[in-house]
């Protein structure tokens, strides 16, 4: 049966009766059954009724992950009012402000409480709340049929923040399609640890309460205790997650690694699933045992992972899969055990369509899209976005013959040479990467000439047969492989690529402007 | 090698196991920065801990995770924050 958002908490004794979110509380893990929950549920959303927390309503939530986060987000859903929630960006920001600038009923708060004067409007959770009220807004929306459920913030791929209205039968077409991909059995348990106002936290809460399987929630810092006390069966992470687990291994001895890569080797060959997975544990256990030892899937996307840390965990035996997906969207494509394919993205999610535009852009269109709009954004945001039924990416695609997606990079990141060559550097600077020699390479397009440069850093600057190798490499290509385009200035810095010097924005991209103002005429 | 020294040591081939191969180009040096020098994110740092954790077979439950990481600067801040922590831990152990 599909998921109704409005009907998840009644549903849990049918449901989901069996299954627990788990915490950490003050050094000690904490469990309450999904009944308890809905108990809760039942009790705050009277709580806030009484407060005058009306249906239409908004009502902010600025919190670490914690368990009551999911309470009163259960609870104004509940009481159909509309959520706002708060991600750290806002941390610093005074309750007051929030509430003004957006016109909030109500604020509710997480974590140590200041002493000092009581704020009207501003509830605690775990404090004592009798004197706060629900302020009179303006901002009371007319929603019959509950389609308007919550606004949610995002940072965009340039770091400027946007907020985005959320649409009812959006969310639970994505939870359904997600859910029905990754087929979760009642004694899977899910590890949540990244931010809850990240909204796809919420929509995997959602499933688990629905759908009926555990949850462990925590804040990033225990990660590695959740993992380690609480393992999980299925945990969605970033890439610098798993790709701290190939940094572990890269620095191993150069002998020990090459062992357990003759041992893979051998264990790959092995035709039993269950017999190559046990060897496997054997091999590389201090990466299983980092991870619980319990996991049968594993997803990453949010970010571009690294192929050597695909690798890696395949050639563990590990169940690592890359998603693709966006908040305007919802869950887009997955890999998944039985359709995997590296490199790419996976297969398109149940209930999506998309199309490719004549400059290759990822159009996605859904019956009901996740968020219907931007209502705060750059200008002109909304109209490049949200284009009719469908929503504009700005990532360029392909599909392969059997309807793999792969992400062949940004739409604003293409350079036209003045060749009028139209080029997509992260595909040239992947070729050139494949050089062992080369640590990290930027393309850029000349003004001088309809050609290429490439900014490289080697993993040995200071190597004059490194850079001998990697020049050789990179006119190889030339001849070989690429047509219609020529990298003929390679310019080589041993400068590493950080946040320090601005070469990587705050979500680790590579900031290309950054980077080509700071080599300027090297270029040319 | 006295104990202080074994103790750093220990600590230092935790720090060396963490760093991104594109930061390992130079010895690690207690006045690096973990993270503008040797590229340790914030979810390295926390593996990190982790590492120490089972190394030193100590139980970080009831040390402030969030305030011990945003002490951790320079490789330096681990030896002198890692002994605290092995201390506090001790402590609350024999309580």
């Amino acid at each position: 049966m599909s998921i109704d958002l409005r009907g998840i908490v009644d549903g849990i004794p049918s449901r989901s009766a069996g299954n627990a979110v788990y915490t950490f509380e003050r050094g000690r893990t904490v469990r309450r059954s999904f009944v308890e929950l809905r108990d809760a549920v039942l009790a705050t959303a009277e709580r806030l009724s009484n407060a005058g927390v009306k249906p239409g309503m908004r009502v902010g939530i600025r919190s670490p992950n914690c368990y009551d986060w999911i309470v009163h987000d259960m609870a104004l859903i509940r009481l159909q009012a509309v959520t706002v929630a708060f991600t750290a960006d806002f941390t610093h920001w005074q309750a007051n402000d929030l509430i003004g600038k957006y016109d909030l009923a109500m604020l509710l708060v997480g974590g140590d409480r200041p002493s000092g004067k009581r704020e009207p409007h501003v509830y605690w959770f775990g404090g004592d709340n009798d004197d706060v009220k629900a302020r009179a807004s303006t901002a009371v929306e007319s929603d019959a049929d509950y389609r308007r459920p919550g606004l949610i913030f995002s940072s965009g791929s340039a770091g400027g923040l946007k907020g985005l209205v959320l649409n009812r039968p959006g969310i639970e077409a994505c939870v359904d399609a997600f859910t029905m991909a990754l087929q979760p059995r009642h004694d899977d348990r899910l590890l949540l640890f990244l931010p809850i106002s990240n909204f796809q936290q919420r929509l995997m809460y959602y499933s688990a309460l629905w759908y009926g399987f555990d949850l462990v929630v925590v804040e990033p810092v225990h990660l590695f205790r959740a993992l380690h006390e609480l393992p999980p069966t299925i945990l969605i992470a970033p890439p610098a997650f798993y790709e701290t687990f190939e940094t572990r291994f890269h620095n191993m001895p150069r002998g020990k690694q090459q062992l357990a890569r003759m041992l893979a080797q051998v264990i790959g060959w092995l035709p039993s699933a269950a017999l190559r997975r046990r060897l496997a544990r054997r091999v590389f256990s201090p990466a299983y045992e980092a991870l619980g030892g319990n996991v049968r899937f594993m997803v990453t996307g949010m970010a571009p992972i690294k192929r050597g840390t695909l690798e890696l965990f395949a050639m563990m035996q590990l169940p690592l899969f890359e998603t693709y997906g966006l908040i305007e969207s919802g869950s887009v494509a997955l890999n998944l055990p039985a359709a995997n394919r590296r490199g790419s993205v996976g297969k398109l999610l149940p209930g999506v369509r998309v199309e490719l535009a004549k400059d290759g852009e990822i159009l996605v269109y859904r019956e009901e899209p996740i968020a219907v709009r931007y209502f705060e954004c750059a200008e002109g945001e909304n109209e490049r976005t949200f284009l009719g039924d469908a929503v504009a990416t700005g990532d360029i695609g392909r599909f392969d013959r059997d309807g793999y997606l792969y992400l062949i990079g940004r739409k604003k990141e293409i350079i036209v040479t003045t060749g009028g060559e139209k080029v997509h550097p992260s595909v040239i600077e992947a070729d050139i990467s494949g050089c062992p020699d080369v640590n990290r390479v930027v393309v850029f397009g000349r003004r001088s000439a309809p050609t290429l440069a490439a900014i490289v850093l080697p993993k040995q600057p200071d190597d004059a047969d490194a850079k001998r190798r990697i020049a050789q490499f990179i006119e190889q290509l030339n001849q070989e492989r690429w047509r219609n385009i020529t990298v003929d200035n390679v310019v080589f810095t041993a400068e590493a690529f950080s946040l320090d010097n601005g070469f990587l924005r705050p979500n680790l991209k590579l900031d290309r402007n950054r980077i080509a103002a700071h080599f300027g005429t090297a270029i040319g | 090698m006295s104990n202080s020294q074994a103790f750093e040591a220990k600590v230092m081939a935790l720090i060396v196991e963490a760093v991104p191969a594109q930061y390992r180009r130079r010895a690690i040096t207690p006045e690096l920065r973990l993270k503008q020098d040797l590229g340790m994110d914030s979810i390295a740092m926390l593996a990190l801990l982790f590492r120490f954790e089972q190394a030193f077979q100590v139980d970080l439950s009831t040390v402030d995770v969030g305030a011990t990481l945003a002490q951790l600067r320079t490789v330096g801040d681990t030896f002198a924050v890692g002994r605290d922590v092995l201390e506090k831990a001790s402590r609350a152990e024999s309580v």
